[in-house]
């Protein structure tokens, strides 16, 4: 059960985190919609669709963490799918991994366009393994870190070559969300690891948020 | 609408969208006052004769300009939807500049 490595009094804060998340994903992802619409290429439609589908991810993750915390604290119960070790906090961390899965994925694509039409399943690839691993968080957490890495470099190396604030944001933020789920695995050692991996969650999309604010007020 | 034809960019060897094309000659318009003549735009513009009468028509299409016979010659004046576009085409071009993919 993932809430086994959430610190007691951090209840409820990863929910908002989720929330905020969300809300700038989806803010993002209009914006993203509204280029597509613009230009018809292939690049700004994975960059809509990764955004909307980690909104929807999140969202998700928000109502699950929501009422799993409200069943928990308020009604004294948990509420459990198939057995005692999958409960509905899974079943939102199920959805926000693989929705995560997915969006990394368009992320790669995006910026892989040289990939031919064989090619653009590559960044799928490690997909069917998770069916064999017994600790899914720990799986999800080490491949999407390796996707969002390849992200983070990606939109790096745009920033070196720009040089623009709206760029350097969109790096930072891409860094801090691989930030996110490198230090995650490791929240099973430390619970405070949970909070820290959390405060970089946030602050990437923070950080993607004031991208989308300082190019829109141009 | 899609805008998927590229051309070259003489001067920097770059490629530019059509999108970014159109908005090249809006903003030219704009830059001189928003009103100029047909060979103002075709030296600014850095585009062949053919390619700046069709790019114009879909311009004039779009009501981005119109055409202004007022001096006895024809020039072409930028439309309040025009300038619209140019404020629009900015905040896009720079989201999308912000991730690394151009327009």
């Amino acid at each position: 059960m993932v809430t086994q490595i959430i610190p007691m009094r951090f209840y409820g804060f990863d929910t908002m985190i989720y929330l905020i998340g969300a809300i700038i994903c989806l803010l993002i992802a209009y914006k993203a919609t509204k280029l597509h619409s613009y230009t018809g290429k292939k690049q700004h439609f994975y960059l809509a669709a990764a955004f909307t589908i980690m909104g929807i991810s999140l969202a998700t993750l928000t109502l699950t963490t929501a009422y799993t915390y409200y069943n928990m604290f308020y009604l004294g119960n948990s509420i459990y799918f198939f057995d005692q070790f999958f409960n509905m906090d899974d079943l939102g961390f199920w959805v926000y991994y693989l929705g995560a899965f997915v969006a990394y994925g368009l992320l790669v694509l995006m910026y892989t366009p040289e990939l031919g039409k064989s090619g653009k399943f590559a960044p799928f690839i490690f997909a069917p393994t998770v069916l064999f691993s017994a600790h899914y968080f720990e799986y999800f957490n080490i491949v999407l870190f390796l996707m969002m890495a390849y992200v983070a470099f990606r939109a790096s190396v745009n920033y070196f070559m720009k040089k623009s604030r709206p760029a350097l944001l969109v790096a930072a933020g891409f860094v801090l969300l691989a930030a996110y789920h490198a230090i995650m695995p490791f929240a099973a050692f430390d619970k405070t690891l949970y909070v820290v991996a959390h405060g970089a969650h946030i602050t990437g999309y923070a950080s993607l948020l004031l991208m989308l604010l300082s190019t829109d007020k141009k | 609408m899609k805008f998927q034809i590229e051309e070259k960019r003489e001067d920097l060897g770059e490629r530019r969208s059509q999108l970014q094309i159109y908005a090249d000659i809006l903003r030219l318009i704009q830059k001189r006052g928003g009103l100029v003549k047909p060979t103002h735009i075709l030296y600014g513009a850095n585009l062949s004769h053919a390619r700046l009468t069709k790019h114009l028509s879909w311009l004039l299409g779009k009501n981005f300009i119109i055409e202004d016979l007022s001096s006895g010659h024809k020039m072409y004046r930028l439309t309040p939807k025009g300038k619209a576009f140019i404020d629009e085409f900015k905040k896009i071009e720079e989201f999308s500049d912000a991730f690394g993919v151009p327009v």
